[in-house]
């Protein structure tokens, strides 16, 4: 009897545990409108390797949104609270860690930061138990303002809008300011984000060309960084202040303290399996 | 059974003037409410108060009116936020903003950029930034953004005399240049805006240049001139409102120019969310300067984005040419709403239950309220409990917002009464503004 009790309290765990609610990963892309997040901004290899830290490794999604817009837009925030809704009801959901990247960042703090914007937020705050920002634009980045300075919206011609859109607008380092200061928490003097935010800083950009590492995730023009550089501080991943990344929550590591061969995340490697990012997260989730 | 509902209700009231029997939905636009049984009876007391009078320091207007702009937030549920906080989660909102600016841009022409004009820089190694701006204004197309091996920059004389590739006063000015990327290299850095660059060499010295493209431009082409001088010395520093009512005569600003007690006159400008600017007469006083804003024109076109104040400053310091641009964003909003004094703190068997606000709008919209609630502990101090924070479509005809609160935290924390409401803070999310800001507005027990 004992034995046949064992067993149905055995059998009862397993089909619990089956059906049982389960944390899920949600890969956030930055600005842009994505319709191919997977392939497009993050790429396979990178999503696979890092959702092999849940125990379910196919309770995971890969955003994709209209982060062109403002990020209180229903084609920004509000796609991203549908599509994260969808997830957590379809896949019973009870824990959810986000992965962001650059932009993605603020669309998910402001969705952290605003249960009231919206009676979908809240559910998502609730299940919620971490966001991982990598290299996100929370401060802004002075390059928007130099892609923004003198343009005059009104006329502008339909197909600059992909160039300098809303999102772009938005990142500008004083515009930043006021929605950190207004409408999102996390920032120095700010209550904290309803939920953990950590923070994947890039420091520095490798681009010397005969440093195979230089060209992991892509290569930007050395003497192009070198001059965009005049608009950033010394640290930083080639488009974003180490300053601006670690403006809200909390910093879980800056790239050359884990990574392999303390190399540095560029903002276009810290979206990429680039020197042991995967496994980090992997190991992190 | 409703009779006997309503039999009690009446007994019940009779017996105490601040009792009431109270169905669920009887009095709220609570969205989340579920609803009760009819059997199920709530016996609910409200208590009235009136929240203190604001201090100088908080945010508040006495006044309120109309927003013409469309609505961002159109959303019309009754939407409920509790949050357990401590006390390292307590802030001071900051009303104004500083940037620092070691560059300046100005927009040209076309017809300038062939003609030849002169530039200023302050250091060597500075960067220059010549950016199309497209707009159906002009006829700029995509391919006339401009080739750095188009651009020439020479020592300035009083009459440029640009000479032609393999001049000698061009092979000169080639000196100066220590490197030129295009467009498509800056793209791949990060600055799409169809941009190309030169790094001046250390051979370009502080002082004054002209600046010329070979290339045959539209006239009217509108360019960004963007001179970037990083490590410079001098800084400008500006310190502005980051939110400014419609209804204001002036904007009050600092500036502070580092490592230089040479005088300058600043040039302001208000550049709306659309990227519009309108030139501003400044006053200068005691310590600070003012831009005095246009009357009857809106500071805003559109309740999405910002508006900025850019202030340009041209001035000699020991003798060479010193210019700067800076700017820092603004909400231009409309006092639409205001928090009401009275209020009514709501008690469910005898537990805190929420507040209840009303809120005077000058025309409907989706406002949030939302507020720190403390208790004291038992050496007579303030303790954080909660935030709580509620946001509804709420009209003349239906101005009530509930602030919930929470029972069981309140109960967990421990802490007793006095209880008070610090932090009352009042949200517009239809023009995305903050309205009024009250550190501390309610002690009661």
């Amino acid at each position: 009897m004992k034995i046949f009790n064992t067993l149905l309290l055995l059998s009862l765990i397993a089909i619990c545990s089956s059906s049982y609610a389960d944390k899920g990963l949600a890969f956030v892309h930055g600005t842009g409108k994505q319709t191919n997040a997977l392939d497009d901004y993050w790429t396979a290899e990178f999503v696979d390797s890092v959702r092999q830290g849940l125990s379910n490794p196919n309770k995971y999604t890969v955003i994709n949104c209209d982060f062109d817009q403002y990020m209180w837009d229903d084609a920004a925030a509000g796609c991203l609270a549908s599509q994260l809704n969808n997830f957590i009801t379809n896949d019973n959901i009870d824990d959810l860690i986000m992965i962001t990247h650059s932009n993605g960042g603020n669309i998910a703090r402001w969705i952290l930061s605003n249960p009231t914007w919206d009676a979908s937020y809240a559910s998502i705050i609730n299940v919620t138990s971490n966001v991982i920002a990598l290299a996100p634009s929370s401060g802004g980045t002075p390059l928007a303002d130099a892609a923004i300075e003198g343009n005059v919206f009104e006329q502008a011609v339909g197909w600059l809008l992909g160039y300098q859109s809303d999102a772009v607008k938005q990142q500008q380092v004083s515009w930043m300011d006021f929605y950190n200061e207004t409408w999102l928490y996390g920032t120095q003097n700010r209550p904290a984000t309803l939920k953990p935010f950590e923070v994947v800083v890039g420091s520095d950009v490798s681009s010397a060309v005969w440093d195979h590492d230089s060209y992991c995730g892509g290569y930007a023009s050395q003497v192009a960084l070198e001059t965009t550089q005049n608009w950033l501080d010394n640290c930083s991943d080639g488009f974003l202040d180490c300053k601006s990344q670690n403006a809200a929550g909390s910093v879980w590591f800056l790239d050359t303290s884990k990574t392999n061969d303390r190399e540095p995340l560029s903002h276009q490697q810290s979206r990429r399996t680039c020197f042991n990012l995967d496994t980090l997260l992997r190991q992190h989730i | 059974m409703s009779s006997m509902i309503k039999f009690a209700s009446a007994l019940l009231f009779m017996s105490s003037p601040l009792a009431v029997l109270h169905l669920a939905h009887a009095n709220d636009n609570t969205a989340e409410n579920t609803a009760i049984s009819p059997v199920k009876i709530e016996l609910l007391s409200s208590q009235s108060l009136v929240l203190s009078s604001p201090k100088v320091s908080d945010l508040h207007a006495s006044e309120i009116s109309s927003v013409s702009l469309s609505a961002i937030n159109t959303r019309r549920q009754y939407v409920s936020y509790v949050s357990k906080m401590s006390s390292h989660d307590l802030y001071t909102p900051s009303m104004t903003q500083t940037s620092q600016s070691d560059q300046y841009w100005k927009t040209v022409t076309g017809a300038q950029l062939n003609k030849g004009l002169p530039f200023a820089v302050s250091q060597t190694h500075s960067v220059i930034r010549l950016a199309p701006r497209f707009d159906t204004l002009t006829s700029l197309n995509i391919n006339d953004t401009i080739s750095p091996d188009d651009i020439i920059v020479t020592p300035y004389t009083a009459n440029p005399d640009f000479a032609i590739k393999g001049d000698p006063i061009n092979e000169n000015a080639i000196s100066l240049i220590y490197s030129k990327v295009d467009a498509d290299a800056l793209a791949t850095a990060g600055l799409s805006d169809h941009s190309s660059a030169l790094a001046l060499s250390s051979e370009a010295k502080p002082g004054l240049y002209w600046l010329k493209v070979n290339k045959s431009l539209p006239s009217d082409g509108r360019y960004l001139l963007n001179v970037k001088e990083k490590h410079s010395p001098f800084q400008l520093s500006l310190n502005a409102p980051i939110a400014v009512a419609e209804n204001t005569d002036a904007i009050r600003f600092n500036l502070a120019l580092t490592n230089s007690q040479a005088p300058f006159t600043p040039k302001a400008f208000l550049k709306n969310n659309q990227g519009q600017q309108t030139p501003l007469k400044v006053i200068k006083y005691a310590d600070h300067w003012q831009a005095l804003l246009p009357q009857g024109e809106s500071l805003s076109t559109h309740n999405a984005g910002l508006s900025e104040i850019v202030v340009n400053v041209d001035t000699q310091i020991d003798g060479l040419p010193v210019i700067r641009s800076v700017k820092t964003a603004f909400k231009a909003f409309v006092n639409s709403a205001k928090i009401s004094k009275k209020v009514s703190v709501m008690r469910q068997d005898k537990q805190l239950q929420s507040i209840l606000l009303n809120i005077d709008v000058a025309n409907e919209g989706r406002y949030e309220v939302s507020a720190v609630f403390t208790g004291t502990n038992k050496q007579g101090q303030s303790e954080v409990i909660l935030k709580t924070q509620a946001a509804n479509w709420i009209t003349r005809d239906s101005p009530q917002l509930k602030l919930m609160l929470d029972a069981k935290l309140i109960q967990a924390s421990g802490l007793k009464a006095p209880f008070a409401l610090t932090q009352l803070e009042l949200k517009d999310q239809s023009q995305m503004a903050r309205l009024s800001y009250q550190a501390h507005a309610l002690t009661f027990k």
